[in-house]
């Protein structure tokens, strides 16, 4: 799986700059039409097309952000992929990530909404249950709490609900905060991952105090060429029915 | 439900299932602004350098 003089962390996040894209295009109904700049499949610094393996990482990343897009566009989940993040559960097992206690509750939260995503489409993933999600309410500030949210944004799809969706129902002004501290920080990441759950919260008709549709558009001209970044507002854009801008 | 055959790969090193956990709790970036021109930091040295270079005051005859 790794390749010649490249670190671990340069190849997994090729690998999920690469599924991004797929994502991406499976979003966007242009398949095969989006290539993320510098990280091109037939690049041979970054990937290696003979190796199967290669893009295991990058679905064991983005989770439920990888399938998104079919639940989001109503299209089936291709058998092929079935089996690829299934192969990336078993080559990752949760329990094996190695994540600090102050940050492993992410991971678990993550796995329930990428298990919970796969379900629809058939297949069952053997995930350790998340618990009441009280550890997003030990941040002190909203700082801390909006970060925290912006980690767990694979949760913020159509479908899931749990004491995380329900504490951002709580806190849409938080959330707010948070986005404008991350844009004004030039943190276009963190603050498409938080644009996320205030889409959610307008999609189930909360208000939001920020208006998504320019916030999205400007993450999206100037958020540094992340595809993953990318997919991000496409699918906080789909969410809210904003898809066509 | 989809039945699935899983091929065995070979396992992963404690190195690489950090660098998925890292990847999957992305922490927020740090503050990285440009360097700011400061012109106040200069100018006590073009104070004392002009005031070293400026000519002298006229004398009173």
């Amino acid at each position: 799986m790794p390749f010649a003089d490249t670190s671990p962390h340069e190849d997994y996040t090729a690998a999920v700059e690469r599924v991004a894209g797929r994502a991406l295009g499976v979003l966007m109904d242009v398949e095969g039409t989006v290539v993320p700049a510098g990280f091109a499949p037939a690049d041979p610094r970054l990937a290696d097309p003979h190796d199967p393996d290669a893009d295991l990482p990058g679905l064991r990343v983005l989770g439920s952000d990888a399938f998104a897009p079919h639940v989001l566009r109503g299209t089936p989940l291709p058998a092929d992929q079935a089996e690829a993040a299934a192969r990336a559960f078993s080559l990752f097992p949760p329990d094996t990530l190695g994540a600090s206690p102050e940050t492993a509750w992410i991971i678990t939260w993550r796995d329930w909404a990428t298990a919970r995503t796969l379900t629809r489409f058939g297949l069952a993933l053997d995930v350790p249950l998340p618990g009441d999600g009280a550890q997003v309410a030990d941040a002190t500030t909203w700082q801390a709490w909006s970060v925290r949210m912006a980690q767990l944004s694979s949760l913020a799809l159509p479908g899931l609900d749990g004491p995380i969706h329900a504490a951002a129902r709580r806190n849409a002004d938080s959330l707010a905060r948070g986005v404008v501290r991350a844009m004004l920080r030039r943190d276009y990441r963190t603050a498409a991952r938080i644009a996320r759950w205030l889409a959610l919260l307008a999609a189930d008709g909360v208000d939001s105090p920020l208006e998504l549709d320019p916030l999205l558009r400007h993450v999206r001209l100037f958020g540094g060429g992340s595809t993953r970044t990318v997919l991000d507002t496409r699918i906080a854009q789909h969410v809210t029915g904003l898809e066509e801008s | 439900m989809l039945t699935q055959d899983i091929r065995q790969s070979a396992p992963v090193t404690p190195t690489q299932a950090g660098t998925v956990a890292t990847l999957m709790i992305e922490e927020e970036t740090t503050i990285s602004d440009a360097p700011l021109f400061v012109p106040e930091d200069i100018g006590a040295g073009l104070l004392l350098l002009g005031l070293l270079l400026s000519p002298k005051p006229p004398k009173e005859r």
